[in-house]
């Protein structure tokens, strides 16, 4: 059975290059046999679209435990942390149904929810080029308990939007 | 008996394996084990393709002078579905506030298998000046 979810060109790019490929269909992505990943992928997708895209803060409580462990080296653990880091970093925006970054792909497994996406980045020699990005999340009790990224040491990272990485 | 492996343990299990033959020994023989022929490469510091691998291979083995080897990484956990296979890792960076010193962060693979072979992946690299396509194998001491 080939269940890899279908990717698109989510970018176009100079000719020579390999574009950025995004997934297709969000609803596949959040489809799962089992309920409770089902579940579980459907709290961060939402999570994402409204507190991280929409810049909501004061919903992060719908989504997120109050004692949230951050392995972000940026942001200290705790939901009131998240919410002065998405408060500080980007405007409330109009809650969209979905995911408008370029998502690429959520994989459950356990407890367990990643989401990847495309980030472009800007290489020593002022070119930009598409890289990926990743969040690991531990859900408990209906709530997000614990999160990961590969994010590095930066004070840039506490005012960075991240809707700066939409495609196109 | 031990219990029958899931898709994604032994999935997991295959992308483990071929980290530590293809990585770590820098083996030709992992690559062709564990690779599928088409393989397709998101990460930016090698183009598509398992004799790319192969290539990246002869150079851990035979680094040449300034070569940027694969980070070390601690694995955290793996999570599997389907046939893709996402690692994370614990990867000590350099601390921009205190030269010399380093703290522990996180690296991301994601994996797709196709066959029992993995035939696409992504990370999070930065791109570097001289991609491991441009370098060449150093001389045997």
């Amino acid at each position: 059975m080939n269940t890899a979810t279908q990717l698109v060109p989510g970018a176009t790019v100079p000719e020579g290059q390999t574009p950025p490929m995004v997934a297709a269909d969000h609803a596949q992505l959040l489809a799962s046999a089992d309920p409770v990943l089902a579940a579980n992928k459907r709290l961060c997708y939402d999570m994402y679209r409204i507190v991280l895209q929409g810049g909501h803060a004061e919903r992060a409580h719908e989504f997120i435990a109050e004692g949230y462990i951050q392995h972000n080296p940026n942001v200290v653990s705790g939901r009131e942390a998240l919410e002065t880091f998405i408060r500080g970093s980007r405007p409330a925006r109009e809650v969209r149904p979905t995911i408008e970054l370029p998502l690429v792909s959520i994989v459950a497994e356990r407890d367990m929810v990643t989401m990847a996406f495309v980030r472009t980045e800007t290489g020593e020699d002022g070119e930009t080029y598409h890289t990926s990005w990743f969040d690991l999340f531990r859900i408990e009790d209906g709530r997000i308990a614990e999160h990961w990224d590969p994010a590095i040491k930066s004070a840039a990272m506490l005012r960075t939007d991240p809707n700066t990485q939409r495609l196109d | 008996m031990a219990e029958a492996e899931t898709l994604q343990q032994r999935n997991a299990r295959i992308v483990l394996d071929m980290w530590q033959g293809v990585i770590r020994e820098g083996s030709r023989e992992a690559v062709l084990r564990y690779i599928h022929p088409d393989y397709v490469q998101h990460a930016v510091n090698l183009p598509s393709g398992r004799e790319q691998l192969l290539h990246l291979t002869d150079l851990i083995r035979n680094p040449p002078e300034g070569f940027v080897p694969p980070a070390t990484k601690h694995l955290v956990r793996t999570v599997a579905q389907d046939d893709t296979v996402v690692v994370i890792w614990q990867q000590d960076q350099p601390d921009p506030a205190r030269p010399g010193e380093t703290y522990p962060g996180h690296a991301f693979d994601m994996y797709r298998l196709e066959d029992g072979l993995i035939v696409e992946h992504w990370d999070d690299t930065r791109k570097w000046v001289r991609s491991w396509a441009e370098e060449q194998p150093g001389e045997r001491p």
